[in-house]
């Protein structure tokens, strides 16, 4: 209990030695709060981005890959895969079966999927693409090669409502009617208000669609719905513009898929896509290679949006990093700084030293007061240091992150312009297509970062109870670094050294 | 019976030149005992040795029965010596009175108010408690020297050793001094050992020991 009380008067009447090391470690605990609650926050923040970030995965065909292999073909002369159209027959076929059998497994959350077709229409006019400067094809390759009839219409089936992003992320938005039930058998539809205007068309009026392999195949379809396309520039496929596109249910279109199967004269050209929503971003490995297990061909690859969680998060890991390797240098350079001031103060000390060990006083009890003093000094220095870098920290926290975004936004616009793209000229949909060989247009702003990319741009930079235990553990650390010179000094000296020394 | 005894005490330093050499002296209670000599004769060394700062090259120093050299050198000055040294050795930050308290926490004393403890002995050696409130640096030569003395009689303990107690003194305060010393011998059974070189130091004590002497007997 002594110690302690000496220790306290030896700080009360010491003031300018204890003042000068308190403003040391005042800027030190300022510096190291800042960083840490930016470390925490931001890896808080990146956390919870994480857990609450639906994962999506979907499959792709690696179109490079089987090129290469059936030319790899051809050149050995090898005829165990046939001819191009026994090869591509080779290749398992995505259909829904085999999604509904991949959805089922302990990585998915919930799996939704659609099928498109292209048919032509009976009394209604298409949306003319000259407008939109769009050229498409009249005709396709079937997927066993032949020569096909392509629709004047996309029609799309959906499986869920999850399953129509332009509708959940605003794109499309119904103006009149409302949507068709996705599980419903019914041949309901939704349709653009550009068709809708072109032919007259309202909710409850029945349009007719024609096979475009064989006109005498017709489905009759019911408006429900009339949606608007608030994108800046129209989505468009190879094949048809966006306003053509007819919206409808999974088993609504499959019926009309099955109908037009019965002959193979008939059978009408389908795309099938699906999605998966990951349990978590840990998974996505075993999922590819639950994938593999369960027959899906090697041609197929597992691609998923975690591209767009990267470039959300990138400034935040930024700053964390950078915050990181602050921190470090502070203390580094703090304890150096607080070991040479306490190696002056203990060579000012040392007759003190030698007087309180020539009247007895043990070198664990000196120490212990040297300790408690420079404890004492410290903790206050850090508590005035963790109320500055608290009402700094979010201002701090949030300039630093507008530079970095700033600084990444012109990294991308001039990887852009480096490609002849204007920031704004297309619309990005980041993986809505499939693997390709290589990357387009939308791919390029996709990997630099697009403005479609919403950073987080505020960080919440908020002291809590982990950085309090931090910095008290910092001050513990910077306690026993500038203690290590006393106890060093203490140990090797004898009060009589020490005094007659003095004198 | 001897309460302190040195028995054939050598001491030398790094260059091995003989500062002690072959010492025995016998010390009792209830008297004051001066050790003489020239300057480099050893006087302090002895008084080191003796508080246990420093330990001989051969020979024992004995107190009360036990070779101190075997004995926590810290609790034998902290409860059984007090020291009075040349130079006062007291702590400038802290007032008189806490220089006196202090040196009772440290022999963990248990008595009721250390701090008018302190002052009834500061008041013993002839301060008052405006001047052992003050801080030491505030203090004279004299001044200082007494609360040295108080500090060294603050825990009881059975033996006084001080080391030139007037070496800093004016001739007033060295008789005053001296008088506290023998006081503390014949009044209160403490044996003192005074290290000097002062004549009439030497002459106020019962017993002098001249190391100058022990050398020549040797020789």
């Amino acid at each position: 209990m002594y110690v302690f009380k000496n220790a306290l008067k030896s700080i009360t009447r010491t003031k300018s030695r204890n003042i000068l090391i308190a403003l040391i470690v005042v800027v030190l605990a300022a510096s190291c709060c800042v960083a840490l609650s930016i470390k925490n926050s931001a890896t808080n923040l990146i956390q919870s981005y994480e857990d609450s970030y639906e994962v999506e995965a979907w499959l792709g065909l690696n179109r490079q890959e089987m090129r290469f292999d059936m030319n790899q073909n051809k050149t050995q002369g090898n005829e165990e895969l046939g001819n191009p159209q026994d090869f591509m027959k080779n290749i398992a076929e995505l259909d829904v079966s085999s999604i509904k059998t991949y959805g089922d497994s302990e990585y998915v959350k919930s799996y939704y999927y659609t099928i498109q077709t292209n048919l032509n229409g009976s009394g209604i006019e298409k949306v003319s693409m000259e407008d939109s400067n769009v050229k498409y094809m009249t005709g396709g390759i079937g997927k066993n090669g032949e020569s096909k009839n392509v629709g004047d219409f996309s029609v799309v089936g959906y499986s869920s409502l999850d399953a129509m992003t332009n509708f959940v992320n605003g794109t499309y938005k119904i103006t009149t009617g409302e949507m068709f039930d996705p599980v419903s058998n019914d041949n309901n539809c939704v349709i653009s208000e550009e068709l809708a205007e072109q032919n007259e068309l309202s909710i409850g009026d029945k349009i007719t669609l024609v096979n475009p392999n064989k006109e005498e195949k017709t489905y009759e379809f019911i408006i429900t719905g009339i949606y608007s396309d608030n994108s800046e520039s129209s989505e468009f496929s190879m094949f048809s513009n966006a306003a053509n596109q007819i919206l409808t249910s999974y088993n609504a279109l499959n019926a009309v898929v099955e109908n037009s199967s019965q002959e193979e004269e008939s059978t009408l050209m389908i795309q099938t896509d699906a999605r998966f929503k990951l349990v978590s971003t840990d998974v996505i490995e075993a999922f590819s290679k639950e994938l593999t297990e369960k027959g899906l061909s090697s041609y197929y690859t597992v691609s998923t949006n975690l591209d767009s969680l990267e470039s959300t998060l990138k400034p935040i890991q930024n700053l964390s990093t950078f915050a990181t390797t602050f921190l470090i240098i502070v203390l580094a350079i703090g304890g150096a700084i607080l070991v040479i001031i306490n190696m002056i103060n203990i060579r000012e000390r040392k007759y003190e030293i030698g007087v309180l060990r020539s009247i007895g006083m043990k070198k664990h009890m000196v120490l212990g007061q040297f300790v408690i003093e420079t404890f004492m000094v410290t903790l206050s220095g850090i508590i005035i240091g963790a109320v500055i870098g608290s009402t700094i920290t979010v201002p701090v926290a949030n300039k630093m992150l507008e530079s970095e975004i700033t600084s990444m936004e012109e990294e991308t616009n001039e990887v852009n312009s480096n490609f002849g793209f204007s920031a704004k000229s297309v619309n990005m949909t980041p993986g809505a297509n499939e693997a390709t060989p290589g990357r387009g247009k939308n791919d390029i702003k996709e990997v630099f970062g697009g403005e479609n990319v919403s950073y987080v741009d505020k960080l919440n930079a908020i002291i809590d109870v982990k950085t309090i235990v931090e910095l008290i553990l910092i001050g513990v650390l910077l306690t026993i670094i500038s203690s290590s010179v006393s106890m060093v000094f203490i140990s090797r000296y004898s009060p009589l050294k020490i005094l007659s020394s003095r004198t | 019976m001897s309460l302190f005894k040195l028995e054939n005490v050598d001491y030398y330093y790094d260059n091995h030149v003989k500062v002690l050499d072959n010492i025995n002296y016998e010390f009792e209670p209830s008297k004051v005992y001066a050790i003489t000599g020239k300057s480099g004769s050893g006087k302090t060394t002895l008084l080191s040795l003796m508080s246990g700062l420093d330990k001989p090259k051969s020979g024992k120093i004995i107190y009360n029965d036990n070779d101190i050299s075997k004995i926590d050198e810290d609790k034998y000055r902290s409860h059984h010596v007090g020291v009075v040294f040349q130079s006062f050795n007291l702590l400038p930050h802290l007032t008189a009175i806490e220089n006196v308290v202090l040196s009772m926490d440290i022999a963990n004393l248990k008595v009721g108010n250390k701090k008018q403890v302190a002052l009834s002995l500061l008041n013993e050696v002839g301060l008052d408690e405006e001047k052992a409130n003050r801080r030491i640096l505030k203090l004279s030569g004299g001044e200082q020297q007494r609360v040295a003395i108080a500090r060294a009689l603050s825990f009881q303990p059975e033996v006084i050793l001080a080391d030139e107690p007037t070496g800093n003194l004016d001739m007033h305060n060295e008789k005053q001094i001296t008088e506290i010393f023998r006081r503390l011998a014949h009044e209160k059974n403490k044996c003192v050992i005074i290290v000097t070189h002062s004549n009439s130091v030497a002459a106020s004590a019962d017993v002098v020991y001249d190391l100058e002497k022990a050398k020549e007997n040797l020789a």
